[in-house]
């Protein structure tokens, strides 16, 4: 039972920390209000579903989906966003813009009919007594992983280094010779090939229709504000708190009086912490 | 000099052929029209459910036409998406019934849709015909409900559940939970019980914790009353976890089947007034009409049947009627009746609900469902009265 909850709570913040990484680099770290965030992770997941229905090979799609959502990423960079690094909202009015015409468009492609896609590892494992399915396991072990591998190109990597230092002091970068767009092109792309990873990961485990990113972009905002802009550790932090208190509030109330709970939780701490739980 | 001079004469000549337009009754401009506003969630989380809604009406519409109309005149129709949700369906209603001044108002597919519709149909007094199943009680004089109440499809699902313990996870609105306290009726009063029931808001992701609560709770079988996308995740994570307990979801139709893999789904038990697969002579023409214009793989439903088989009923109330007035064609409904591959409908004058059978299928392992037991039509005990 406590142990069935405790990876209940695992799989919410794996969930949740995997859609918000890529979010947690672009509007926490880049200060960029991308609100295409959601339809990153769409384009995710139907690449997984559509690559696993024509080769048969889950893993196939997902190493797909990364490609598939830095290409997007570097056409959204390359097309839209880089002219706008100056005017916020523009930022957000484009990037909504695309938000709707990627959402219509794989509506007009694909039809409102879920996609399917098989679980890659079928059936459970038996931990300690009670059977829990595998694949959640697998999607903990990736979220984990992702993480990882995001703090080691953040910090030990000259990219990272150099992405740090745009961030802090733009111009001193570039006095210095780093190429403040290369970095920022960079780190679009990187941000949403996470996105379409983490809607590929998740794939298995939901609905995969044109209209799923909506699900996930307020979620992503939440945490990446709770948790604290401009950190990895904050995105941690807010899944961390928001998919917790949410599965621990799941098994005492009813589940619309959860979410509520939640949210009024998230206005507190967001009144005696403006800057988040881990700020930067 | 002023080119326009206004004079008693030029006052008198525009002022006469202003009040002749005025004066001309609406019946005259559109006397061989009959005006059909079609409201269906095209968009947002139902759509699904709603393109065939679409498909149906259009395939109605079409025969409709083909046949000269109803009653000599050509239907004129204006489709509308309420996007699902409520707000938008209030818009859309007004803009149907005031702008484009139709006769009917025909569609929506939640009961927060219906309820939405409803509150501006009523008021404008203009005809409204709901044609999926609901919990019931919607009773009202410009109301005609022609799907499914609980008498007609739950209950006889609590009679094949008869002494057990039945577990709910349903949505958080008035369909789940006017439908489960039917099923909680039912199941006491034939030895079962609710063992419980849970009601989720839209867009939940995990349902981990509502199975753990099942587990606790150990029914003899779960109910879901989940609707549209969201069903979807919970079916594909109910197999995942290994649950044991059956599952049973009345509103899991020929749709949801290529939602999901064929493994997620085996041994879901369906419980509605129509299936594709239905051997009638009615159901063939008509499914045979629908593969040719849509293509032999889309697949029909019973929300979708029951729109196409409501269009002709409507049809030949008006023709019944011989007028398209709201208070004429309500009389006229309840006094005829069409054949179609839901079988005989017919409406009772008393409530405005609708006579109708059941079926209860089961999902086999090839992903097609499987009718286990059919049930006679049943009159509707529609929880209200006009």
């Amino acid at each position: 039972m406590y142990l069935e909850a405790a990876l209940n709570i695992a799989t919410m913040v794996s969930i949740l920390l995997l859609v918000a990484l890529g979010l947690a680099i672009v509007f926490g770290l880049m200060n960029i209000l991308n609100m295409a965030h959601g339809e990153l992770v769409t384009i995710g997941a139907f690449t997984a579903s559509l690559v696993q229905v024509h080769s048969g090979s889950f893993w196939l799609g997902v190493v797909a989906a990364i490609i598939v959502g830095a290409l997007v990423g570097w056409v959204l960079e390359r097309g839209l966003i880089r002219y706008l690094y100056d005017r916020p909202m523009g930022v957000i009015l484009a990037t909504w813009g695309v938000s709707l015409i990627i959402q219509q468009g794989l509506l007009l492609l694909f039809g409102p009919s879920p996609q399917i896609v098989y679980t890659p590892i079928e059936g459970s494992i038996t931990l300690f007594g009670n059977p829990y399915p595998r694949y959640r396991l697998v999607l903990i072990a990736a979220a984990v992983l992702t993480i990882a591998a995001t703090a080691i190109v953040m910090n030990r990597t000259r990219f990272g280094l150099d992405l740090r230092t745009v961030i802090q002091n733009r111009e001193v970068a570039e006095l210095v010779g780093i190429d403040s767009r290369r970095i920022f092109m960079f780190a679009l792309v990187g941000a949403s090939a996470l996105a379409a990873l983490a809607g590929a990961l998740v794939a298995p485990l939901i609905k995969v229709v044109p209209t799923m990113g909506a699900d996930y972009l307020a979620p992503s905002f939440f945490v990446v504000i709770v948790g604290g802009a401009g950190s990895l550790m904050g995105v941690v932090a807010g899944s961390a708190f928001i998919g917790g208190l949410r599965t621990l509030l799941d098994y005492q109330v009813p589940t619309t009086l959860s979410q509520a709970l939640v949210l009024i939780a998230a206005v507190v701490i967001v009144r005696f912490r403006p800057r988040g739980l881990l700020p930067a | 000099m002023p080119k326009f001079q206004i004079n008693r004469r030029t006052v008198l000549k525009t002022g006469l052929a202003t009040a002749t337009t005025l004066a001309m009754p609406p019946i005259l401009r559109a006397a061989d029209q009959v005006k059909i506003g079609f409201l269906a969630p095209l968009t947002g989380s139902e759509a699904i459910l709603g393109i065939v809604q679409l498909q149906c009406y259009q395939l109605a519409i079409d025969h409709l036409n083909a046949a000269g109309g109803i009653g000599g005149r050509e239907i004129v129709s204006i489709t509308e998406d309420d996007e699902t949700n409520a707000k938008s369906t209030i818009d859309k209603t007004r803009k149907l019934v005031a702008k484009d001044e139709v006769d009917l108002v025909l569609g929506t597919l939640a009961s927060f849709e219906r309820t939405a519709a409803l509150s501006v149909t009523s008021r404008a007094k203009k005809l409204f015909i709901y044609p999926t199943y609901y919990e019931g009680g919607d009773c009202s004089p410009y109301l005609i409900n022609t799907g499914q109440v609980p008498n007609q499809q739950i209950d006889p699902l609590a009679e094949h559940l008869a002494g057990k313990s039945v577990y709910v996870i349903g949505h958080d609105y008035i369909w789940p939970r006017g439908s489960t306290e039917q099923l909680k009726a039912g199941l006491e009063a034939r030895g079962g019980r609710l063992a419980g029931a849970e009601f989720m808001p839209f867009g939940v992701s995990d349902f981990g914790p509502s199975f753990a609560k099942v587990k606790q709770a150990n029914p003899d079988v779960v109910a879901f009353m989940l609707v549209a996308d969201d069903a979807i995740t919970a079916v594909k994570q109910y197999h995942s976890f290994g649950m044991t307990q059956p599952l049973v979801f009345h509103a899991w139709d020929e749709v949801s089947l290529g939602a999901v893999t064929p493994a997620e789904q085996a041994g879901i038990l369906s419980s509605q007034g129509y299936f594709q697969q239905i051997d009638s002579p009615a159901n063939k023409t008509f499914t045979a009409a629908f593969a040719e214009k849509f293509g032999a793989d889309k697949p029909i439903n019973y929300i979708g049947a029951s729109v196409y088989q409501t269009a002709m009923l409507y049809a030949k109330a008006v023709e019944k009627a011989g007028s398209v007035e709201p208070e004429k064609v309500v009389e006229a409904i309840s006094q005829v009746e069409v054949d179609g591959p839901i079988g005989t409908m017919r409406v009772e004058a008393e409530t405005h609900h609708a006579v109708l059978p059941n079926y209860l299928a089961r999902v086999n392992d090839s992903a097609k469902l499987e009718i286990l037991k059919s049930y006679e039509p049943k009159p509707p005990v529609a929880g209200c009265k006009l």
